[in-house]
């Protein structure tokens, strides 16, 4: 078709009719070369190219080589395209800056190649780069109200004491009448969740008042009542008194489990943790309870006892003896800044293209997507001036591993849309024109025989770690054509154990942590009420409304979140997409907690990947077909279709060519989705 | 500045050689056939006027002029011609004047000739004409001397062949290919612009030939054949392929009740 191409020297962008803008339509002698392509990266956007030398000759080959001449590497030059329309009237459709780095010249002509600075390949270049934000500038007016995961603690304890010559004994003695001591015991393992909440510690043989230092073992800080579950075996006698003839097997003290404050009231908590210690007899327990510890109480065990004549009094424990304390704690909700994706978005193309009037959306996000906030892990810490850093890339893995949503650039727009509407089940193009060269090959690189889906796996220095499952889970497709393996894994973490450590290191502000950098996802709902947002849980009430999929075999299914992030609901986000060359995930093994049911689902359960016949997005083939029909479809979000041989292929755009300059067949490369024989 | 459209079947002073004697021929049209004539003007303050003469009477009749402004700087006016009465006619635009041309019924005179109809896809590949008036495609009709004789067919075929094993011949595919040359002018040869038109017409992205799409046979150009002896006249000989398929845009942008569409014989593939 006719055109119009204008170059612009001294300038970036082509102003036609300005100084320093030439029509050189006539001065250009590869206009046969000249072609514009579409192509789709990544089954994401289809991105229009124009990567094209340009070679002049006559006045322009002149002024550009005087140009360069005067100002070598800073000289800077654009190329604009203007084809014809039905009305005579040339319009720009396409604009492009020229690389001096390939500029070069002989006597009688010149070439310098086109860089194509569309967004798309500006934001390809910078796409890895990893940049950090200030989250006050980038966060959403309103907070997050994190009201804490419930957690365990625990503390074993063993007797202390001499240990007898054998090992198998700890030897107490006490000394004197109406003598308050407390027993000796020693933690051997504990985790605390909350250093802030409670202490355990480790008891010396004090003899002195209840609760005196260094008596109790365990400490409640806070200003709220804690429940200790008490499990305890206990096995010991009580010996070496001298007996005198009036004897009678006498109660000579009472070991008691004592709740309470010093200089307050203190209570034996429950009745029952009361071992009568007889002379000559042993005693045994083994037993499970719970006790309320209330603000700021201390827990102790004790003997009040009396000797008969200050002659001291030996108890033996036996060395298996133990008492164990488990406790489940909820911290007292923080708040913290969110950052809403679509805003992140904006502030990473900016960064990308240095630009701000480009058009950043998330389109039609579904319910779990919209109700989706991003927390950086400084902020989850509490660190003042709290950074993000994140890249473009990782932005685009978790939304696709994630959501299934994808990128589509346009000229100054991004757009994040599911990846199934660019893959519509709609003829957007029937070739009509003649074809020739057909050739179908079948795609290997888009079969996959293991699929690993979620997030990477993390280590926890807490116990409480093991309960979380939100880790890269693999499976294998059952297609054994090749051994690819297909990654969906979202850099940005949504395991809410790892969230619930960062908070409770609030307060820590000199220490660094290797999570210091991670990303969050967390899935909380706005309450207008509070003008906050608030974590989304399920909910078995039904006068309440379910926000979240049900979850078992956690500690505590009440408080957990971020359900609707397990990796089987990634699977089903990308359904369509995998159903194109699997129908079912078979479980091969997963990171972390294997005993948890999501939705009625076992995580170490198969996947079915139901789609209805004919929607599943493609077939791993390619269709490569020259045709003379060269007219332009408006968008490419249906398939192109063509029929040949007998049958009716239908495929979405992979990469076709136009010739610009010169009108040329058009080669076209299509992913096929489906193949039909025509009717005869 | 005004021109005539070279697409136009008048041909308005087409040759500037005035050695030796014109042809015999005379342009022929039968009263059916549609002749339009374009004038484009490019950046044109003046005004066009089209008029049909009459040769014998010098009568003049002054013919209607539509006008389509395409842009700031160029303006399309063109009127279609039909129906007239069997005659003798020129047609002048401004001042001016093209060849005498004849109108008949006479069939066998017709029968000489062959109807040509030929227009472009849209109005992109050229600013020498316009074929998509206003969202309108437009056909243009040329009676040319001439037509497809019998010793003018040539033969083809697009195969191929592998020698077996067995030294047998195994065929992958084969298409057979006719080619026909199409022969401007009859015994008395036609003017050297004729063969300018045909080739032009060639050119354009569908050509109609009694009812017939046909295509340039690759890069054959009108080929002089022969030539009058003593006068400017020539017969041409333009190889060409018959094609049996239309485009959807063929068919989709005529317009309805069309006289073109009858004698297209529409077949969509």
């Amino acid at each position: 078709m006719l055109c119009k191409y204008y170059l612009q020297i001294g300038s970036a962008t082509v102003t036609i009719g300005s100084e320093g803008c030439m029509d050189v339509s006539r001065m250009l002698s590869n206009i046969g070369d000249i072609s514009l392509s579409y192509t789709r990266s990544d089954l994401s956007g289809v991105v229009r190219k124009f990567g094209s030398e340009f070679r002049l000759i006559g006045p322009a080959m002149e002024a550009l080589v005087s140009y360069f001449i005067q100002n070598g590497t800073s000289s800077v030059a654009a190329m604009a395209v203007c084809p014809i329309n039905d009305n005579w009237v040339y319009e720009k459709v396409w604009e492009c800056t020229l690389d001096f780095g390939t500029f070069q010249y002989t006597l009688h002509d010149c070439s310098i190649s086109a860089i194509d600075n569309s967004l798309a390949s500006v934001i390809k270049a910078h796409a890895s780069t990893k940049y950090q934000y200030l989250v006050s500038d980038i966060k959403d007016p309103y907070p997050l109200y994190y009201d804490h995961l419930t957690m365990k603690s625990f503390a074993d304890y063993v007797f202390g004491g001499e240990l007898d010559e054998y090992g198998g004994t700890s030897v107490i003695t006490f000394q004197r009448t109406g003598e308050v001591l407390s027993w000796p015991l020693f933690v051997t393992k504990s985790e605390v969740a909350n250093r802030k909440m409670m202490l355990f510690s480790d008891s010396g043989q004090v003899s002195g008042s209840l609760f005196s230092p260094g008596t109790e073992i365990f400490e409640n800080l806070t200003d709220e009542g804690i429940t200790v579950n008490v499990s305890l075996q206990i096995t010991g006698s009580c010996e070496n008194l001298p007996q005198d003839s009036s004897d009678s097997r006498e109660t000579v003290s009472r070991l008691q489990m004592r709740v309470g404050t010093s200089g307050g009231s203190s209570r034996i908590e429950p009745v029952f943790t009361v071992y009568t210690l007889t002379l000559g007899t042993s005693f045994a327990d083994e037993a499970e309870f719970p006790i309320y510890v209330g603000p700021r109480e201390k827990v102790g065990l004790f003997t009040i006892g009396w000797t008969k004549d200050d002659t001291p009094v030996t108890v033996n424990v036996n060395a298996e003896s133990y008492i164990r304390f488990d406790i489940l704690t909820r911290n007292t909700a923080d708040t913290c800044d969110i950052v809403r994706p679509q805003r992140l978005l904006q502030a990473l193309v900016q960064s990308m293209t240095g630009r701000d009037d480009v058009t950043c959306t998330i389109d039609n996000p579904p319910t779990v997507l919209d109700q989706t906030h991003i927390v950086a892990a400084e902020s989850a810490r509490g660190v003042e001036n709290a950074y993000l850093h994140t890249s473009y890339k990782d932005f685009c893995a978790m939304m696709s591993s994630v959501f299934g949503y994808v990128p589509v650039i346009g000229t100054d727009s991004v757009r994040f849309v599911k990846r199934d509407t660019l893959f519509v089940n709609s003829l957007r193009k029937q070739l009509s024109g003649k074809h020739a060269d057909l050739s179908v090959s079948v795609d290997a690189s888009m079969i996959y025989s293991k699929v690993v889906v979620g997030y990477e796996n993390q280590e926890y220095d807490s116990v409480n770690g093991r309960d979380e499952w939100r880790f890269s889970t693999e499976y294998n497709t059952g297609v054994t054509m090749t051994d690819n393996e297909l990654e969906m894994i979202s850099p940005y973490r949504a395991d809410a154990y790892g969230l619930e450590f960062l908070f409770m290191r609030r307060g820590e502000d000199t220490t660094d942590s290797g999570s210091d950098e991670d990303v969050f996802i967390v899935h909380a709902m706005y309450n207008g009420r509070f003008a906050q947002y608030r974590l989304n849980r399920h909910s078995t009430d039904s006068s309440v409304i379910d926000l979240a999929p049900s979850v078992s075999g956690v500690l505590d299914p009440a408080t957990m979140f971020n359900v609707v992030y397990s990796p089987r609901y990634m699977v089903a986000a990308n359904n369509k997409y995998l159903a194109s060359f699997t129908r079912r995930l078979v479980f091969a093994s997963s990171g972390g907690n294997h005993d948890v049911v999501v939705g009625g689902m076992s995580v170490g359960d198969d996947i079915v990947i139901a789609v209805e016949l004919g929607t599943s997005m493609f077939m791993p083939a390619h269709l490569n077909i020259k045709t003379s029909d060269i007219e332009i479809p408006e968008a490419w979000d249906g398939y192109v279709a063509v029929e040949a041989g007998g049958y009716r292929y239908e495929g979405y755009l992979d990469d076709v060519t136009f010739g610009f300059g010169k009108d040329k067949p058009a080669s076209y490369d299509l992913v096929l989705k489906q193949i039909t024989p025509t009717e005869v | 500045m005004i021109f005539v459209s070279p697409f136009t079947p008048l041909f308005f002073q087409p040759s500037t050689d005035v050695f030796g004697a014109d042809s015999h021929y005379c342009q022929l049209f039968a009263p059916t056939d549609i002749i339009v004539i374009e004038v484009i003007g490019v950046e044109n303050t003046d005004s066009v006027s089209l008029s049909l003469v009459n040769a014998r009477t010098r009568a003049s009749s002054a013919l209607s002029v539509e006008t389509w402004v395409m842009n700031e700087s160029y303006t399309l006016y063109y009127c279609s011609l039909t129906g007239l009465a069997e005659g003798m006619y020129y047609v002048t635009m401004n001042n001016l004047v093209s060849e005498t041309f004849c109108v008949t019924t006479d069939a066998f005179q017709l029968s000489r000739t062959t109807l040509i109809e030929y227009s472009m896809r849209d109005n992109r590949q050229r600013q020498d004409g316009v074929f998509v008036i206003n969202g309108t495609q437009q056909y243009f009709q040329w009676r040319a001397p001439g037509g497809f004789k019998d010793d003018g067919w040539q033969f083809g075929v697009d195969n191929e062949q592998f020698d077996t094993l067995d030294t047998q011949v195994a065929e992958v595919f084969s298409g057979d290919i006719v080619q026909k040359q199409f022969t401007l002018g009859n015994a008395e040869g036609c003017p050297v612009w004729y063969a300018a038109l045909l080739n032009r017409i060639m050119s354009c992205s569908f050509i109609i030939i009694g009812g017939d799409r046909y295509v340039r046979a690759g890069t054959a150009t009108p080929e002089q054949t022969q030539s009058i002896v003593g006068r400017k006249s020539f017969i041409y000989k333009q190889l060409m392929r018959k094609v049996d398929y239309y485009d959807d845009d063929m068919v989709v942008r005529i317009a309805e009740g069309d006289i073109r569409t009858a004698l297209l014989n529409v077949r969509v593939v």
